[in-house]
């Protein structure tokens, strides 16, 4: 869409990291000829080495400074890069929270010993990172959490609960925050601590989903001990610091969700021509479904144009705004609407589940109608990002 | 990469926003009044927006419908009674495209004010043209009734299209000829009125003879389409700001009603609907300057999300400012009628999903990834 004219330095670059891509994708890459393993470990290990190999010449973390082995990438450059990894089909770095969210953080408020310890691993994806902010009574009042941290001589003793931590199994670190004083504001006495998922005490609990799979853990800790070197920031001074890693959430990732939203769209259109109700009518000539495929193809260009706004005044002011929270909200929310509307495109024979043979798409969008009715929860719930447009952005007096 | 606006757009923005805010007096279109604030258009073409746009030939502005759009969103914030719309955007660019000399000096006295311009566009989903012209040597005679003419009832000169020889063709028609009937029919927004016209042989001269009219007329509808989203665009942005403050200044049970999630979730709602609505227009009109293959589908749907997020932005709106919200005195309704306005005209929301789900869903089916 519109003036996406590029500098010769940009088109060089991306240039540069569609050869790469070229090169570098094993064969039959992107084809039926090419299947990752179903084996989850056998798989991490692949996403591993894949991601490691992307680091050795410097494509993951490209936002990175330099002297951290990114490239200080500009915004138009994430651009252009996640546009060519979606394009080509690359996986994803298995390594994102680490490269997004760790990293940056570390880059940010951590010391230089922490920095040279784990930088370089997170972007050999060496240790992967998962994140643990929830609890079971700290969700979007996520200040009221209250798993402990007991400064013990030159260690930290962790004892409580966090949950929804997703890939938690297969991880090496968890960046999460604990309690360490609970005598002042819920906001103070809050600490920002890295801590091995191999540790002593800390046991992992599988949550199993509405669709079945378990994605997302409950992590318990027993008098876990980690040295406090390995506190980010001060202690006490973890809200800060975790305010800061959650903006560090980038402002270019909504390229990759954009295309995976229109890649599922097209899936729906094809399903919507293929498939006939008993009088032999294809379901796209359904007028109701007809309109409802055409208000999601406006949400993926929406979705584009509005990411790309959002990127143009944050290079204009220098700061992120709270812009993001309107795209999160309409992102998720029509993230259901997608789902919604494939189970309906499938008609009567939506109610099969896979195994059917006679299934729609194998029975693929029953998973995906159950799976997606996280997207307004997870990550901030949609009722949560409209407190910060009615409160940041249209100023509108905080809930009692 | 740009998808801010310049300096110079900006600027726009800004001169328009006030000269508006101080000089549009909308309301004196209701209860008799007439349905055009002549003081206020005087005022637009001294600074040169009744030429923005229309280029050099017409002493006109260079600029792209992105600027008309800019323009637009600020005239639809202040529902100002100016045929920006119907005599510029739609009338001015027919003519100089046209390019030719008649077509320049008509053009021409449209920027400096002297006259106003409306164009018969075919109804929407109209198969035929309701006007057929016969030669008689080098002049020729129009007949035919126009249901609907906006902005007729204040033109000097209407643009008509009629079939001449079995072609689409174009001719200039003073409203004032005595062959040539226009009646003026009220409106749901008394701000932006229309005619019924019946011209019975009325005598007047072909312009752009060897243009591809019907093409021209197609661009000139789309134009319009993305300036009706721009005008809902604004009246929208205006009523969003107006719930705003009245959530911020209302109190009961003894808090602001801002303070209350029903009121304020409402009003995030409504910023996201203004913000597409937004992202939707800009779009459009970038697209159409760039004469982009697929700027219709881009068109479509600036004009059915824009102004239907504008319409169910505007009765938020209302709700929250509670029975203030429903009286005379209060401007939401002017607002209220410009969106449903912009809406309905050219095209309802419905009509342009259609557009896209037929480009989706009826094409050749193995051209769907380029399509998504």
């Amino acid at each position: 869409m519109t003036q996406e004219i590029y500098s010769e330095e940009d088109e060089r670059f991306r240039q540069e990291i569609r050869d790469w891509l070229a090169k570098n994708l094993p064969d039959g890459w992107g084809t039926k000829d090419f299947r990752l393993s179903r084996d989850p470990l056998e798989r991490n290990q692949w996403l591993r080495g894949w991601q490691k190999k992307m680091a050795e010449d410097r494509w993951v973390g490209i936002h990175w400074p330099e002297e951290y082995g990114g490239r200080n990438a500009t915004l138009t450059q994430q651009v252009l890069y996640h546009t060519e990894m979606v394009r080509s089909r690359a996986p994803r770095p298995i390594g994102f929270r680490g490269l997004n969210m760790t990293g940056p953080t570390l880059i940010v408020h951590g010391t230089p010993a922490q920095r040279e310890r784990f930088l370089e691993r997170i972007r050999l994806a060496e240790d992967i990172w998962c994140t643990g902010f929830s609890e079971p009574d700290a969700g979007s009042d996520l200040a009221n959490l209250r798993t402990r941290g007991e400064i013990d001589g030159d260690e930290l003793v962790i004892n409580g609960r966090k949950i929804w931590t997703s890939a938690a199994q297969t991880g090496d670190w968890l960046y999460t925050l604990v309690r360490t004083d609970s005598s002042g504001d819920k906001h103070d006495g809050i600490t920002c601590v890295m801590i091995p998922l191999s540790s002593e005490g800390l046991e992992i609990w599988p949550i199993r989903r509405n669709t079945g799979s378990a994605e997302f853990n409950e992590i318990t800790f027993e008098n876990v001990r980690v040295p406090l070197e390995n506190v980010i920031g001060q202690i006490g001074g973890g809200w800060h610091v975790a305010r800061t890693s959650l903006a560090h959430e980038h402002y270019t990732l909504f390229i990759p969700s954009q295309l995976q939203f229109s890649r599922t769209l097209e899936d729906v259109i094809r399903l919507a021509r293929s498939t006939k109700d008993a009088d032999g009518r294809p379901r796209s000539e359904l007028p109701w479904l007809r309109e409802r495929i055409a208000r999601l193809w406006i949400t993926t260009k929406l979705v584009h144009i509005n990411g790309m706004r959002n990127i143009a005044k944050v290079v204009d002011s220098g700061v992120p705004g709270p812009e993001g929270a309107i795209m999160k909200l309409f992102g998720q929310e029509e993230e259901k609407k997608l789902y919604e509307l494939a189970l309906d495109v499938a008609g009567e024979r939506g109610i099969l589940d896979r195994g059917a043979a006679i299934a729609p798409d194998r029975g693929k969008w029953g998973f995906g109608y159950l799976g997606s009715r996280a997207a307004t929860i997870g990550g901030g719930t949609s009722e949560m990002q409209r407190n910060t447009i009615a409160e940041r952005i249209l100023g509108l007096p905080h809930d009692p | 990469m740009t998808f801010a606006l310049t300096d110079e757009q900006e600027q726009i923005q800004t001169v328009l926003r006030d000269l508006l805010l101080e000089r549009a007096q909308p309301r004196a279109c209701f209860d008799g009044g007439p349905s055009l604030d002549g003081d206020l258009w005087s005022a637009l073409v001294e600074l040169g927006f009744a030429g923005l746009g229309l280029g050099d030939a017409a002493g006109g502005m260079d600029a792209g419908l992105i600027d008309q759009v800019i323009a637009a969103e600020e005239i639809g914030r202040a529902v100002a009674a100016v045929p920006f719309l119907t005599s510029t955007v739609v009338s001015g660019s027919l003519l100089t495209q046209l390019g030719d000399g008649a077509a320049n000096e008509l053009a021409g006295s449209l920027v400096t004010g002297q006259r106003i311009l409306a164009t018969a566009l075919p109804e929407t989903r109209s198969t035929s043209y309701p006007v057929t012209a016969e030669s008689h040597g080098a002049e020729w005679r129009l007949r035919g009734e126009i249901p609907l003419v906006l902005g007729g009832e204040i033109a000097d000169v209407l643009l008509v299209p009629a079939i001449a020889d079995g072609d689409l063709a174009l001719f200039a028609v003073e409203s004032s000829s005595p062959a040539a009937t226009l009646t003026e029919l009220p409106t749901l927004d008394p701000t932006r009125r229309a005619a019924s016209v019946v011209l019975d042989d009325v005598i007047t001269s072909r312009i752009g003879a060897d243009a591809d009219i019907p093409g021209m007329l197609g661009l000139a509808r789309m134009r319009a389409q993305v300036i009706l989203a721009a005008e809902a665009l604004g009246a929208a942005s205006r009523a969003l700001e107006l719930a705003t403050e009245h959530a911020k200044s209302r109190v009961q049970f003894g808090r602001p009603i801002g303070q209350f999630q029903a009121i304020k979730h409402t009003l995030a709602d409504m910023l996201v609907d203004v913000e597409n609505a937004r992202s939707a227009t800009y779009n459009a009109a970038w697209t159409f300057d760039e004469l982009g293959a697929d700027a219709y589908l881009d068109v479509a749907m600036a004009k059915g999300l824009a102004t239907e997020n504008a319409v169910s932005t505007v009765n938020r709106a209302i709700q929250i400012h509670g029975g203030m919200g429903v009286t005379w005195e209060d401007d939401l309704h002017l607002l209220l009628r410009r969106t449903k306005s912009c809406e309905l005209f050219m095209g309802d929301p419905g009509f342009h999903l259609e557009t896209i789900a037929a480009h989706l869903l009826d094409g050749a089916a193995d051209a769907i990834e380029a399509q998504v």
